[in-house]
């Protein structure tokens, strides 16, 4: 029997040329756990056929394809992550650092791939619905909640195959178009009526919606036999370390401006004890005409809540509680010094206004009081927006 | 089975190590990744001189 190690799996991702194409990932990021499902959506059929059971067979629903990405966040895969939840601008600077800004807007889709065993999970058109920030140990940890507007990860043989052989048909029992997902340059695993599987390189993903073409092969197949999507051996171009809260800095001021002033030394920062926030799209992938899974995904009203704690000391937050006060914030954590120059990886985050919802400073035997608040993240009329967020990392804005 | 790296980076591959751009490793049996060009074997002819 073949088992299978969790370890060796990957995240692989790549921007989608074309919104909601599938495209092959090739940048690979450790990842520390995940939870994407498709969910079909099955229901037992319940229709009166005169049987003295509940049902004979399950029909199928709507398609979701979601769920979460944990991963502790470098400068170059929190990039890609941010460029799945909000708009990316024009990207300055060299090769000793490159700036990418962010702001709220429209997100880029990607198609990701997810390592279970012999086979890849895929799934493209991929856009976050929130993204998480929390410091776990140090580390900057991000879940982040996707969704999908498709997947593909194995199938069967539609027709048998036998001898020299150019193309293969996949049976449509998942989807009407049931090679969607794949890519030209893919390889797909053919199991053999030898029980083993032959690796096929994908030459063409064919516009009728289940074939294939490849290069001349000899396969004996029968119709039902399985066919996968091969998992990748990762490759991983310079990693990253992950940002930690000790390279943190937190201004906090009436203004984003004094805000940014106040995180540019620790002399003028506010430590925190606590902070963690998460940034959410409303992502929409309500059921549409075209296929069972959502056509398209579109963010909706965005949205951002904090929370922070911090050591009591006088009763300015109590105040800015009561009397719902304005303030801004402002977080930049460095990472690692680039390559070739002096510049260090950056990560920007500016919530232009917030206010606390909640602040509680409870009395505890043995503790001191902090103030623990849950602060909601609004849109600041004076500077016309909400968050603003920058990376600084190696990576050229060619690959977002 | 060989193959090279397509990309402009230094690669580090699990049960390979790491790979120069440009740079043709022997990977083992089942390897795939878009990122590295199978490499064909040419075979040299042997030339018979009579």
């Amino acid at each position: 029997m073949t088992v299978y190690l969790g370890d060796k799996s990957y995240l692989g991702l790549k921007v989608e040329a074309f919104e909601n194409t599938p495209i092959t990932p090739d940048i690979f990021c450790p990842l520390i756990s995940e939870s994407i499902k498709t969910n079909i959506n099955f229901v037992a059929d319940r229709r009166m056929k005169g049987y003295d059971f509940k049902s004979d067979e399950l029909l199928r629903g709507s398609r979701k394809h979601e769920g979460d990405l944990v991963v502790y966040a470098d400068a170059d895969n929190m990039a890609h992550l941010l460029n799945m939840l909000m708009a990316k601008g024009v990207t300055t600077g060299g090769a000793t650092g490159y700036t990418h800004p962010f702001t709220i807007g429209n997100p880029k889709s990607y198609t990701i791939e997810i390592q279970k065993g012999p086979y890849a999970q895929r799934y493209f058109g991929v856009k976050m619905n929130t993204l998480r920030f929390d410091f776990e140990e140090q580390k900057l940890k991000l879940t982040a909640n996707i969704k999908a507007v498709g997947q593909f990860s194995a199938g069967v043989l539609k027709e048998a195959l036998g001898g020299a052989v150019t193309s293969l048909k996949f049976g449509h029992d998942y989807d009407d178009m049931p090679n969607t997902g794949l890519v030209a340059g893919d390889v797909i695993c053919v199991q053999l009526d030898s029980g083993s599987y032959q690796d096929v390189t994908l030459t063409s993903v064919n516009a009728d919606g289940e074939t294939v073409g490849f290069g001349s092969l000899s396969i004996t197949a029968t119709a039902g036999n399985k066919i996968y999507l091969k998992a990748q051996t990762p490759s991983y171009a310079s990693l990253s370390n992950p940002l930690l809260q000790g390279n943190s800095l937190i201004g906090i001021s009436t203004t984003s401006a004094l805000a940014d002033t106040a995180a540019a030394s620790k002399a003028t920062a506010t430590p925190l004890s606590e902070l963690s926030f998460v940034l959410n799209n409303n992502l929409r992938d309500t059921q549409e005409t075209g296929s069972q899974s959502p056509v398209r995904l579109f963010p909706q009203t965005k949205e951002a809540q904090l929370t922070i704690s911090r050591i009591f000391e006088e009763t300015s937050q109590h105040v800015a509680w009561l009397n719902s006060i304005k303030q801004a914030l402002t977080m930049i954590t460095y990472g690692a010094v680039i390559t070739g120059g002096a510049i260090k990886e950056q990560f920007t985050i500016k919530f232009h206004k917030i206010k606390p919802i909640t602040n509680d400073e409870a009395n505890e035997v043995g503790s001191l009081i902090f103030d623990k608040q849950e602060m909601e993240a609004l849109y600041d009329t004076t500077d016309a927006k909400a968050i603003e967020v920058s990376i600084v990392n190696k990576s050229a804005g060619t690959v977002y | 089975m060989k193959y090279k790296n397509i990309t402009s980076q230094e690669l580090t591959v699990p049960g390979i190590g790491i790979v120069k751009p440009g740079e043709i490793v022997e990977a083992p049996k089942g390897f795939h990744n878009i990122n590295f060009e199978k490499v064909e074997t040419i075979k040299k002819e042997e030339v018979k001189v009579k």
